[in-house]
Order: C-alpha cells, then structure tokens, then sequence
C-alpha cells in the first residue's frame, strides 16, 4: 500500500521524544523524498533539501542512505511493491454488469488517481527511466504484469457469471483500464493540485470595511485613461456587490456574505443597512418602484422601497423554484424590456456533471413564475446585461480552477438563441475539452465565447455603457468588473476592461479600463465587482474586499 | 444555564488573567477579557465544546466575530458578545489574538493509530493543507487546526456540512464537508488534533 504524501516528515513526528524506530525514520525520509523529487525533479533535488523536509542533519539523514541514488531507488522499491491481496476483491456480480463496471472504476480510481503518491511516482517513473531501467523492469515484472492478471482472472470469471464469456474485455482486459490510464496521463502531465498549486487558495479579505483614509490612499494605485478620475463614492458598506439605482436616486446595494443590503443617498455622503440577515443577497434590481433582491435560493421583492428605507416593509418571495447550493450559488439581476428577469444558476463545484437545476442561465417571468432556460453549459456567471442595440443578453462567465494559471480563459458570452449550450463541462473557452469530463463531446458542438478575457480574471458585473459623460467612442462599449484571481501564482485582473464589440459579437477587443487593484503577487488593495452608470454618465464600481463605491468620471 | 456558564467563565477567568498578561506583545483590549474567560486564559480552552484561540491568525478571529455579529453564525453565547463590538474592537481583538504566543502542548497518547492514519490520508484528499497552511497553522482567515480540541473539530466540520456554518474562501468548507460521512469526520478531528 502506498502512503499519501505527508507535507513534511517533522510535521508527523511526536514532538517530546526525537529517536524513532528506524522503519518509522525511513519511511519518513522516503515521503520527504518523494516530495521533494516531485516538486524540484530528481537532478536539482540534493541531500540537504530531503534533510531539510525531514528535520534531520546531514550525518543523520547518511546514516540511512548513502546517497540520493540509493533513496531514490529505494522510494520506488516502495512504491512498486506487487498486490498486497492474498485474495482477489469480490465485486457485486449480482447486481448485474452496470454495478459490476461502477465497482471496477471505483476501484481503480480510488486506487490510482485519488492518491497523490501514486501519481508522483509515475510521473518520476517516465522522467527518470533512463536512469533507473532495472527498476522499471521490476515495475512492468512486479506491478503491471500481476494486476493485469489479476484482472483479467476477474473479468473471465464474472463474465461467465453474468452470461458474457466473449465479451472483448476478456479477450483485452487492457481496455477496460485504457480510460483511467487516460485519465492519470493527463494528470501527469497537466498535475494536479497537491504540489505545484498547493497553497493556491482563495484569498480573504479583511473582515471590516476599509476606513475612508486608507481608501483614498489605495486610490493612488489606480491607473486610468487621460482625463479621467476615480474617487471614494461611498464606504462603510461591508462585502458590496451588486448596485441597481432606485426610482428616486438611491442607489441599492447587494452584498456577499453580510446579509445585508444597503441603501446609498445623498451622493454617497449616507449609507443605511435597509435589510438584514439573508443568504447571501448578492444580486439586486429596481423595478416599476420595488427593489428585488435574490437571496440563494429565492428572489424577494420588495414594494416602494425608497418611501421606507428607515423601516422596509416584509418581502413577498416572488420566485423559489431555485436550488439551495451556496457554492456558486451567489446570483445576479438583470430585467430585460419586457420585465422579465435573467438569473444565473452555477454548479455547487468547480467541475462535474451538473445537477439538471444549475448550470444555467434562466429568464424568468416573476409574475407567473415560468421560466425559461436562456443557456445552458454556463459554470458561474455573475453578471450580465442587456445590449442596448439589439435587447439580447450578454453574460460574463467564470472558468474552472485547477488547470493551470493561464488556461483556461474567462469568457464573454452572448446568448442569440434560446437554450444554447456554452460548453460547461466538457468545454472550456471555447477550443479547451476538459481533461477529464469532455466525455466524449467536441468543442464544435457548443457556442463559443465573444471573447477570451484571460485565465482566472473573474470578471464578474458588466454594463453597456450609455451614459452621455464618456467620449463618443466609449457608447455601448462594455465595462467589466474583474475581481481578479485566487487560483494562480500571480493574480491577474482586479481592474474593469474595456470591450469594444459589434452587437453581433464580431470584432471583440477588450483594453484595461482601469487597474492597480492588486498588491504584489496574492493580495489585493481592492476587488472590482459590479458596475453601474450613474445618471450624470460617470460610472459607479463596487468593491467586496475593501467594502466601497468608487465613482470614476471624465473630464476634458 | 447559559448565565451560570457566563459566570463560570468570568469567575475562571480571574484566576488565569495575571498569567496571560506577561507574554502579550499586543496590548490586551478590555474587550478580550471577555473571550479569554471562556477559551482559556492563555487562548487554550480547558472546556469540552469550546475553541482554542491561540494561533488563531488575526483574520480568522476577525472574519468570525463578524459573522456572530451579523447572526450569519449562530452561538447562544457567541451571538450576544460579539453584537456589542464596533469595527474597531474586531480589528483589535482579531491584532491581540492573533499575538498570543503559543503554549507548547504535549500530543496526547494516541489511541486510535489507524484513525490518525486514516485521518491523514483524508486531510491530504481534501487538500486541507493548501488554505490551513502546510503544517495546518492556520493562513488569512482559514483557522489553525493543529492542536485544536478534538471534539471542536468534529463540531465544526458538522457545523460545515449542514452548512450551519459560513465558510470563507468561496464556502469551500462547506464544499468539502458536504461529503464527509461521521467516521471521517471523526478520523480527520483525530489526526488534526494531534498536529503541533
């Protein structure tokens, strides 16, 4: 059996009493060793950085092993070890040959893919055959020629138990491992992320809105177009998101894990928390004098609000028919013409087969509660809007994680037809099937984006621009807010771009708007999340991490 | 019930306050009082149920205080205190916590072997260590876990999975709970609570 790899040999050592067991010390020099191999390779790894993992000197670490040579040999003797089974396992033959062919995968997945170690090994296996040929003769001898029989054994005697003696997979037992071996190719190459990515997590941001003055001073990071400025609109709104302007001027703002949804007035200079304690209210919209805001898994409408913001009358629930993940469950508001409301529903995980509810973008009529599905094959999506040249909705959409930091793409999307397919999950940015769950579908058969945007961007709220204040060339552009990365070594976007796009989705470019929100490598001073144009055409960002508005305008 | 455990808290703390002051390099908020009666006068909790605090990186304790405060997480205790602090007391108490210096604890002798080792696998599946940090001391707002009460964990990792409990970073807590069953919650409590 192989061991997971532990993520230091001191971390698992008992801290009062140092002498261990030799079995146990070299053991833990071997998973050291295996770490260190995976993450420098075997050439630049040297004695002193296994010794280093292990928290053993030098003269302790020789007193096990003469040399690298010998440890690495040693880490696949280990790993190579024939199977252990003294009898084969049983597999549910009586539940017939679908159940049998499930067990078989699980099996087999469990046994390779799920253990970082196992792909580790492999992989410095292939890279370093050619100096170790006697060990890989001793991995074909012990490992793969006993498992394949072992297999095929398995295969002859159910088969013949389920009726199927001919069956091509008694004939080729290869076969039936043939997808995940696939799968552990494709791991090996592209890794996974237990060690080049580990560490990449999402980041959080301070737990209290940033104070006015040191928002003012982050301020002084942001590049922007001549002629254009960018001040403080309004703070003290923890987690803001998305903003939609009441009847009167107020301007209403969603948030994401505060519960809260607030009420800005007098040109920022007040900021109300006008409702508490729902489920994430990420997404807000101002309609015919009621605020609607979409809590997870219900949109709530709220009548004559800009009357009551001292004491907001009790919602109505207007729509439920919406499933109650939180992952990606965070949703945005946009009314198109005829009142009808688009809602993003997004899979409860970066990558999988998604449950029929999500992965979807809907257009539902709140007043009947039918709904149609716009698109489907949408991961998460969190922001879209109403081109204002033809009234067809376009929506920015999140790509999954763990690839790699450059691929695959954000996109821009533009739905024409009802109920297209944007790929999710067997495509990604239009020309990338997915490693694993492509399934067998091309890229071709789905609606690629308008535009590419950049890997791990998060572009999230969007508008066309149809203010009066811009330049004429900036009409109907689009501005996005990106909040910027998490899984990548080097964060990229937080800032708004630019694109400049015919209504027919042909001649997409997109140019940086506006940036300077991140700070160094992993840390942000602010991250853009939504976008509205003020009345006087200037244009309004929301901001989650430091919990302001800015407002950017233009002057000649 | 809760008054009286309230006052137990207040009573313990007392005693153990003099001890805790020598070694802070923050100065103690009056606030922080209040917690320390409860999770232990050094930031180790004494009492089944409740969290250590000490390691606790300042961005944790903050993110969590507000959550109490909001009524996004709920605790019967928990949910009165932090209603009473501004943005100010948060940003000082998450400062002071988070410099408590940490006590050395001697790992408890392990009785279940196979658990911790089944603990550890799993720790390493769900990639635990890449917000906790490598040695599981906690980074941004994801909570230290080595060293925590066993039973917390488990408690927490419930918490999680009934989505009772918000998480940071995206709900990946509740992402990856959602699918843990109770005797690999009970494994990875074990391992993680005789991590140093």
């Amino acid at each position: 059996m192989q061991q997971p790899i532990q993520p230091s040999c001191a971390a698992s050592a008992p801290p009062a009493r140092r002498r261990l067991a030799p079995q146990v010390r070299v053991a833990q020099i071997l998973d050291a060793a295996l770490v260190e191999f995976s993450e420098r390779g075997f050439a630049a790894t040297t004695m002193d950085d296994i010794g280093r993992r292990c928290g053993l000197s030098k003269g302790g670490l020789y007193a096990h092993f003469a040399s690298k040579d010998v440890i690495f040999e040693a880490l696949l003797h280990r790993s190579l070890a024939p199977p252990e089974w003294q009898e084969p396992p049983v597999p549910p033959v009586e539940a017939g040959t679908r159940a049998f062919a499930q067990w078989l995968v699980d099996r087999l997945y469990a046994g390779l893919l799920e253990r970082p170690a196992a792909v580790v090994t492999l992989r410095l296996l292939a890279a370093e055959r050619g100096r170790v040929k006697d060990l890989v003769e001793l991995w074909e001898h012990n490992v793969v020629r006993p498992n394949m029989a072992l297999l095929a054994d398995m295969l002859r005697t159910h088969a013949a138990r389920l009726g199927l003696p001919q069956s091509v997979i008694v004939r080729e037992p290869r076969l039936v491992i043939a997808p995940v071996t696939h799968a552990l190719l494709i791991r090996m190459i592209l890794g996974d992320e237990t060690a080049g990515q580990r560490g990449l997590a999402p980041p959080a941001g301070p737990a209290t809105p940033t104070p006015l003055a040191e928002l003012n001073e982050n301020l002084k990071h942001i590049t922007l177009p001549p002629g254009f400025t960018i001040k403080v609109y309004a703070s003290g709104l923890p987690e803001a998101r998305q903003m939609a302007w009441g009847n009167k001027g107020t301007l209403f703002v969603g948030s994401f894990g505060a519960t809260n949804v607030y009420a800005v007035t007098d040109g920022g200079k007040t900021v109300k928390t006008i409702i508490k304690g729902l489920n994430m209210p990420t997404g807000v919209a101002f309609r015919d004098n009621a605020l609607y805001v979409v809590a997870i898994d219900k949109i709530l409408k709220y009548e004559n609000p800009e009357a009551n913001l001292d004491h907001m009358p009790a919602p109505k629930v207007v729509y439920d028919d919406m499933p109650p993940y939180v992952a990606h469950g965070w949703k945005y508001l946009v009314f198109d013409a005829y009142g009808k409301v688009y809602v993003p529903f997004g899979p409860p995980f970066n990558i999988g087969n998604p449950p029929s509810s999500v992965a979807q973008i809907r257009r539902v009529d709140l007043n009947t509660g039918s709904a149609e599905i716009e698109a489907l094959g949408v991961r998460n999506s969190v922001g879209g809007d109403i081109d204002p040249r033809s009234n067809q909705y376009w929506f920015t959409e999140n790509a999954r994680d763990w690839i790699s930091d450059d691929a695959p793409s954000d996109k821009l999307n533009h739905i024409t037809r009802l109920g297209e397919h944007f790929g999710y999950p067997y495509c990604h940015q239009g020309d990338l099937p997915d490693p694993v769950f492509a399934q067998g579908h091309s890229c071709a058969e789905f609606t690629p984006p308008v535009l590419n945007l950049g890997a791990h961007v998060a572009p999230l709220g969007m508008k066309f621009y149809t203010g009066n204040q811009f330049p004429p060339e900036y009409n109907d552009n689009i501005f996005i807010a990106e909040h910027g990365s998490w899984n990548r070594h080097h964060y990229q976007g937080g800032r708004i771009e630019r694109v400049i796009v015919d209504p027919d989705g042909k001649e997409a470019h997109q140019e940086v708007f506006a940036s300077g929100w991140i700070k160094g490598d992993h840390d942000y001073y602010g991250r853009p999340d939504d976008i509205l144009i003020a009345p006087d055409g200037s244009i309004l960002v929301a901001d989650d991490w430091a919990g302001a508005i800015y407002q950017i305008s233009y002057s000649k | 019930m809760r008054l009286s455990y309230v006052l137990a808290c207040s009573l313990a703390l007392t005693a153990g306050a003099a001890a805790a002051g020598a070694a802070d390099t923050v100065a103690r908020p009056e606030k922080a009082e209040v917690c320390l009666a409860c999770h232990g006068a050094d930031g180790v909790s004494q009492t089944q149920g409740t969290p250590s605090l000490v390691g606790q990186p300042d961005r944790f304790i903050q993110w969590e205080l507000v959550f109490f405060r909001s009524g996004r997480r709920h605790d019967p205790i928990m949910e009165p205190i932090a209603s009473t602090l501004s943005d100010e007391d948060v940003r000082a108490l998450g400062a002071y916590i988070a410099s408590l210096p940490i006590p050395k604890v001697p790992v408890p002798p392990d009785s279940a072997p196979d658990e911790t080792a089944g603990g550890a696998a799993l720790v390493e599946q769900g990639h635990c260590a890449a917000c906790h940090g490598e040695k599981f001391e906690g980074l941004q707002a994801a909570p230290r876990l080595a060293g925590q009460r066993e039973e917390y964990l488990v408690k927490a990792l419930k918490d999680f999975r009934s989505s009772g409990r918000p998480s940071m970073g995206l709900a990946a807590m509740n992402e990856v709970a959602a699918h843990m069953s109770d005797e690999n919650i009970d494994a990875v409590a074990h391992f993680l609570a005789r991590r140093r």
